[in-house]
C-alpha cells in the first residue's frame, strides 16, 4: 500500500528526525534524542543513513571538551520530505 | 521509545509529522533579553545625548556639537554590543535547537542596525535630526518582530514607534530626544518585560 513512499523516510525514527529538522533551522543530537526518545546508538545509525543519502547535513564541533553534533536538513531532504507528505496525502485522499 | 524498522500506517506517519510541527511552535526562544538590553541602552543614550546638547546649547558652545552628540550615542551602544556578545556566547552554549524565526530575526535586526547607521550619516549630510527617521524604521522592525513571534505587545510597540516618529517631526530640535526616550519605554521596555513575564509563566 506504500509503493510510492520513500523507504528511507518511511521509518518511524528517520521520519521523526526529518520532520523535526524540516521545522527548525538546526538541531543538535541531544535535542533529537530528547524529542524522539530514541537510544543514542539507534539515533546515530539513522542520522548516518540520512546523511549518506544527502537528506541532512551533519556538523561535528566541540563544546568545551565534549563533541557537539549539529544536524540540518538539506534542499534534497526538504524535497524528499515534501514528496513523502504529498504521497501520504494522496494515499489518504484515495482511502477516505 | 521509537524503534526503527516497524511498518507504519499512514496515520502513524501523520502523527509523527504532526508532533514535530506542534513542537516546533514551542521552540521560540526568549528574545526579551534583546529588547530589554537595547531598550535600556537607547533610553540611557537618548537621555545622555539630550543632557549633553542642552548643556552646550545653554552655554552657546556650538563647536563640535554634532560629534559630542554622536559620542553620547556611540559609547552606550558599544557597551550594549559588548553585553550582547557576552550573552550570545553564553546562550549558544545552552541552545540545542535554532528555529527559522530566530534566524530571520537576526537578519531583520542586523539590517535595521545597518539602516540606522546609514541614516545617521545621511542626516548629517542633510543637516537634519535623525530621530523621526530612526523611529519610523524601528517601528517597522519592532512591528514585524511582534508578528513573527506572535506577541501583540511588541506589535503595539511598533505602532507606538511610528506614531512617535510622526510626533517628533513636529518637535523642535533636540527636544525630539524626549519623544524618543518616551517611545523607547513604551515600544521596547514595556513589551520586553511583558515578554519576559509571559515566558516565565509559559504563556507564549
Amino acid at each position: 500500500m506504500f509503493k510510492d513512499l520513500d523507504p528511507l523516510l518511511h521509518s518511524q525514527l528517520r521520519l521523526a528526525i526529518i520532520s523535526i529538522l524540516a521545522t527548525v533551522e538546526s538541531a543538535d543530537f541531544n535535542y533529537l534524542k530528547e524529542q524522539t526518545q530514541a537510544t543514542s546508538g539507534n539515533l546515530s545509525v539513522q542520522i548516518n543513513k540520512l546523511k549518506e543519502a544527502g537528506y541532512i547535513e551533519v556538523k561535528k564541533k566541540f563544546r568545551g571538551n565534549y563533541p557537539h553534533t549539529i544536524c540540518k536538513i538539506t534542499k534534497l531532504g526538504i524535497r524528499k520530505f515534501n514528496e513523502y507528505v504529498e504521497a501520504l496525502e494522496d494515499y489518504l485522499r484515495k482511502n477516505v | 521509545m521509537m524503534t526503527n524498522e516497524k511498518t507504519m500506517t499512514p496515520e502513524e506517519s501523520l502523527q509523527i509529522i504532526r508532533k514535530a510541527i506542534l513542537h516546533s511552535r514551542k521552540n521560540l526562544r526568549d528574545g526579551s533579553f534583546y529588547y530589554l538590553l537595547w531598550g535600556w541602552v537607547l533610553l540611557f543614550a537618548s537621555i545622555l545625548c539630550y543632557l549633553v546638547l542642552r548643556y552646550f546649547l545653554q552655554r552657546e558652545m556650538y563647536e563640535g556639537l554634532y560629534w559630542k552628540a554622536l559620542i553620547s550615542w556611540i559609547i552606550p551602544i558599544a557597551i550594549g554590543f559588548i553585553i550582547q556578545w557576552i550573552y550570545k556566547v553564553w546562550s549558544k552554549k545552552q541552545d540545542s535547537v535554532q528555529s527559522h524565526i530566530d534566524r530571520y530575526l537576526v537578519y531583520l535586526w542586523a539590517a535595521t542596525g545597518i539602516i540606522f547607521a546609514s541614516m545617521v550619516a545621511i542626516c548629517y549630510i542633510l543637516n537634519v535630526y535623525p530621530e523621526p527617521f530612526i523611529l519610523a524604521v524601528m517601528g517597522l522592525s519592532t512591528f514585524i518582530s511582534g508578528i513573527m513571534i506572535r506577541f501583540n505587545p511588541l506589535l503595539y510597540g511598533g505602532v507606538i514607534f511610528v506614531l512617535a516618529a510622526l510626533v517628533s517631526a513636529f518637535v523642535p530640535g533636540h527636544n525630539q530626544l524626549i519623544v524618543f526616550a518616551i517611545s523607547i519605554v513604551f515600544g521596547y521596555l514595556i513589551p520586553g518585560y511583558l515578554l519576559k513575564m509571559s515566558k516565565n509563566a509559559n504563556h507564549v
